[in-house]
């Protein structure tokens, strides 16, 4: 059943969607008609697969099928029915949720009066799923009435796994439901605590680690302040289940939902929780050191791992790369203790303050532990995050201790870095690199910089012969399978793109001090990589490193290779693969910004490309990275206006502009570009975008409703959207608004009450 | 088979039809003990269909023939475990089941303040 589903899930994927659901459709309407339940069955379930694929108009007519379904005499067939429901809940969220909640909420209710076990808890993870991905603002009329039908279900349920799937709904509704969830916390606390403390046999370490996570979940929605008061009970008997009611095998289900519980009540708390820090910490700490002071050392039985690169033939290295680690249960629980470091790290920054040190120690030998990537890994991530702590901290030698640790931890990175064999660990360490220097600024001496940079670039050449290899490898060995070699080429491109960030974050940090590099960078690398016939990835390096040069050097460091680079941006910037569009026409807009002076001789040029830049279609590309271009031209054209309104034909570009609005992927430039928006209509330049007679509102009004409270938009933009619709509603514009009002989805029409009560 | 179709699709584009008959034949045997095998002749098809998905695209006919195929294989290995309805208490029982089929491995719990995921 599951690999039949999967085959037909591969052919959406490569022969496309529509045509696999119109040839399925025609089978599965017959099949539905057939007396013997199992095509019934399978018909409704092959249906289940495509919601990923296809958009949520295509998949109405699936929905008002199952929708037939959910009364069947047969449990199987009302079972694949809710499957389907829940299958696109999942695959078409929040889209579905926003269209349907209104028949499918009050459905999937009723249908709570199932007898058949398996189905009624089937009936749960279905509204589980629909609640999970619900718009918080779609939630408030709901949670009464799922919380009078799911809450006795829970309490009195006679079979575990219907009160299991019962109380994730009532997880996910807080999670869903955030601050709307404050009236009914408190009558839902005290029962899920009881299950918490209380239920301790064994066949109740699912649902009691379900309680948990119900419990921390609420909290988080609610807020602190409202949590409050159970934080002490339920810290301590978190504490208890912690001591003696984990088994030490490791298939105790409890154990992940104790942990994450931490996290979500250190999230929940934010300084409030370092008392309890106290409690948790060292124990963690203890926890990771014995898993990695333990271990063999290099010298002895895992010298495997170490062999010196040179002794090694290419095989063997390529056999390294694709070597599985020592991955232990203990590994497993030092790894999750680490990323609880991260979390509480990255939560209490100074308030971490008294176990950097401690915590620094540790965490600088597990970056440096042999035996498990996904332990050093993580370990590079803690590293920018104790830096942090110690940056906002009110230590009086901060700047010396914070110049120290930097030194130290790129240091015992660059020194991984080298060894390293497992791409993905070598790109968090430069990232964990290129972090550790973004939170110091300014540090090195300019002796220090020009050796790191000597060891970029050492690593730089090096992945660049590693990648020059597997080529000729693929090439030569004919027995070589063309795919592993393929991926490991595109890794070795991708560490290009982190090294690029890397050098990107030096130019940021250290401004005039880099100038060496960057002529070495220009003169050996970058007239390299961008040659004709190169692969996409190496493009998209060097344009990041020119956008780089441009954003943080500016024209006043690099005068004499700002033509060059100029012209470099100005020559990808209707390229047809979208990444590559996106750095340039980004890069345009830093030109436009970064000098304007010299912009004005390339403006028209520019503009030109923008323009055109619209007119460049999808093709096979994923819709996100085709959004994430289309932005950076609507954002590309914004910066123009705005750097160089007197002189370029600012009424013809800013209608371009608005009729593009709102960038829908990019969120900096999003949120950029929308307030740029609100400024000009607030200065009084509503007329140049909205027409004299106003034509433009209906346009103005979908945008607002579209971005407000969204990650398109922020508090201080909303503020001001609600003024310009304020403005807008009254006098003689108002029926326009309103007439725009209407066509608007219900959703979109709450928004934009929301704003003009604010 | 399945070997050869992944690395040389375009030897058999030109038999392509046979290939589909001999696979399609394995598919309609009735009784056959070994299960696997009917898996495999769907599956040699589908690494065909990725490498050279225009075949499909291009005939309608074929592509219904297919999925009836896969269609015909799930509803005869279908089949209703006794304690289907009512799950044997005690079990330990994994709950969640909104997964999608191409996930091929168990993915391990991630830490994030998401509600916790145990897949299939």
């Amino acid at each position: 059943m599951k690999y039949g589903c999967s085959v037909i899930d591969r052919l959406a994927g490569c022969i496309g969607q529509q045509v696999v659901l119109k040839s399925l459709a025609g089978i599965v309407q017959q099949m539905l008609a057939n007396e013997d339940w199992r095509f019934r069955y399978i018909g409704l379930m092959s249906l289940s697969q495509l919601g990923e694929h296809v958009e949520l108009n295509d998949m109405t007519p699936v929905i008002e099928i199952a929708s037939k379904y959910f009364k069947d005499p047969h449990s199987k067939i009302r079972w694949a029915a809710f499957h389907i429901i829940g299958m696109v809940a999942g695959d078409c969220q929040p889209e579905f949720q926003t269209r349907f909640h209104q028949s499918i909420i009050p459905a999937l209710l009723q249908s709570t009066e199932e007898l058949v076990p398996r189905v009624l808890s089937h009936v749960l993870s279905c509204l589980q799923n629909f609640v999970e991905g619900m718009p918080e603002e779609c939630t408030p009329p709901y949670i009464e009435p799922i919380l009078n039908t799911v809450f006795p279900i829970v309490q009195n349920g006679k079979f575990k796994i219907v009160r299991e799937s019962g109380l994730t709904v009532i997880s996910s509704l807080a999670e869903a439901s955030k601050t709307n969830f404050r009236p009914y916390y408190e009558k839902c606390i005290p029962y899920i605590y009881e299950m918490m403390k209380t239920y301790n046999k064994k066949e109740q370490k699912q649902i009691r680690g379900q309680s948990i996570e119900c419990i921390t979940l609420i909290g988080n929605a609610v807020g602190k302040e409202y949590f409050a008061k159970f934080v002490p009970e339920v810290v301590q008997t978190l504490l208890d289940i912690t001591k003696n009611d984990i088994s030490a095998d490791g298939t105790d289900p409890q154990r992940s939902y104790v942990l994450s519980g931490w996290q979500r009540i250190c999230v929940t708390l934010g300084e409030d929780f370092i008392p309890y820090l106290d409690l948790i910490l060292p124990s963690l700490l203890k926890l990771v050191e014995d898993v990695i002071g333990n271990a063999p050392q290099e010298d002895n039985d895992y010298s495997e791992y170490t062999m010196p690169e040179e002794k090694k033939t290419k095989k063997e290295r390529m056999d390294d790369i694709h070597r599985v680690n020592y991955n232990t249960f203990d590994h497993e629980e030092a790894e999750t203790a680490i990323n609880m470091i991260l979390v509480f790290i990255n939560e209490l920054k100074k308030g971490f303050i008294p176990y950097v040190e401690k915590t620094t120690e540790i965490i600088l030998k597990a970056v440096t532990y042999t035996i498990n990537n996904n332990i050093r890994e993580r370990a590079a991530n803690c590293l920018p995050l104790l830096l942090e702590a110690v940056k906002e901290s009110n230590y009086e030698f901060k700047d010396q201790v914070l110049v120290k640790m930097a030194h130290m931890f790129i240091g015992s990175l660059w020194q991984e870095v080298q060894k390293e064999f497992d791409p993905d660990t070598i790109m968090a360490q430069v990232v964990a690199l290129r972090n550790c220097i973004d939170v110091c600024g300014r540090f090195m001496t300019q002796q220090e910089l020009d050796d790191l940079s000597s060891k970029i670039l050492k690593l730089l050449a090096e992945s660049d012969k590693r990648k020059t290899e597997m080529k000729d490898m693929r090439q030569l060995d004919e027995d070589e399978e063309d795919n592993h070699t393929k991926t490991l080429e595109q890794e070795e491109e991708e560490l290009h793109i982190g090294i690029a960030d890397l050098i990107g974050v030096l130019f940021k940090t250290h401004k005039e001090m880099t100038i060496p590099l960057v002529n070495i960078l220009y003169t050996q690398v970058l007239t390299k990589v961008l040659q004709p016939n190169m692969s996409d990835k190496l493009y998209k390096f060097g344009l990041y490193l020119i956008d780089d040069m441009i954003e943080f050097l500016g024209i006043e460091l690099i005068p004499e290779l700002w033509k060059e680079l100029s012209q470099v941006i100005i020559n990808f910037a209707n390229h047809k693969t979208s990444e590559l569009r996106q750095a340039a026409l980004y890069g345009i807009g830093l030109l436009a910004q970064k000098s304007p002076a010299a912009f004005g001789d390339i403006a028209d040029v520019c503009i030109q490309k923008v323009v055109d830049s619209f007119k460049i279609p999808k093709g096979n590309e994923a819709e996100k990275l085709y959004q994430y271009s289309l932005d950076n031209s609507i954002a590309t054209l914004g910066k123009i206006m705005d750097s160089h309104s007197n002189k370029v034909n600012v009424p013809v570009l800013a209608k371009l502009w608005f009729t593009h609005l709102p960038l829908k992927k990019d969120k900096p430039e999003a949120h950029q570009q929308h307030e740029m928006l609100m400024d000009i209509l607030l200065k009084g330049n509503a007329s140049m975008l909205l027409g004299e007679n106003g034509e433009g509102i209906g346009h103005l009004i979908k945008i607002i409703a579209q971005i407000t409270d969204t990650k398109l938009s922020n508090d201080k933009i909303k503020a001001k959207m609600s003024q310009v619709l304020k403005s807008l509603a009254q006098g003689p514009t108002q029926a326009l608004v309103e007439k725009a009002v209407v066509g608007l989805s219900e959703l979109q029409k709450t928004r934009i009450a929301s704003l003009l009560k604010m | 088979m399945i070997d050869l179709v992944e690395q040389e699709p375009r030897f058999f584009k030109k038999y392509f039809s046979h290939l589909f008959q001999a696979m399609q034949k394995i598919c309609g045997v009735k009784n056959i003990e070994d299960e696997g095998l009917k898996q495999m002749a769907i599956q040699v098809i589908c690494c065909f269909a990725e490498r050279e998905p225009k075949v499909f695209e291009d005939d309608t006919k074929l592509l219904r023939d297919y999925l009836e195929m896969i269609l015909a294989y799930m509803i005869e290995i279908c089949e209703t475990p006794d304690d289907w309805e009512v799950p044997e208490e005690g079990k330990r029982w994994r709950y969640l089941v909104f997964t999608n089929c191409v996930l091929s491995s168990q993915d391990i719990w991630k830490f994030s303040l998401k509600r916790q995921t145990i897949l299939v």
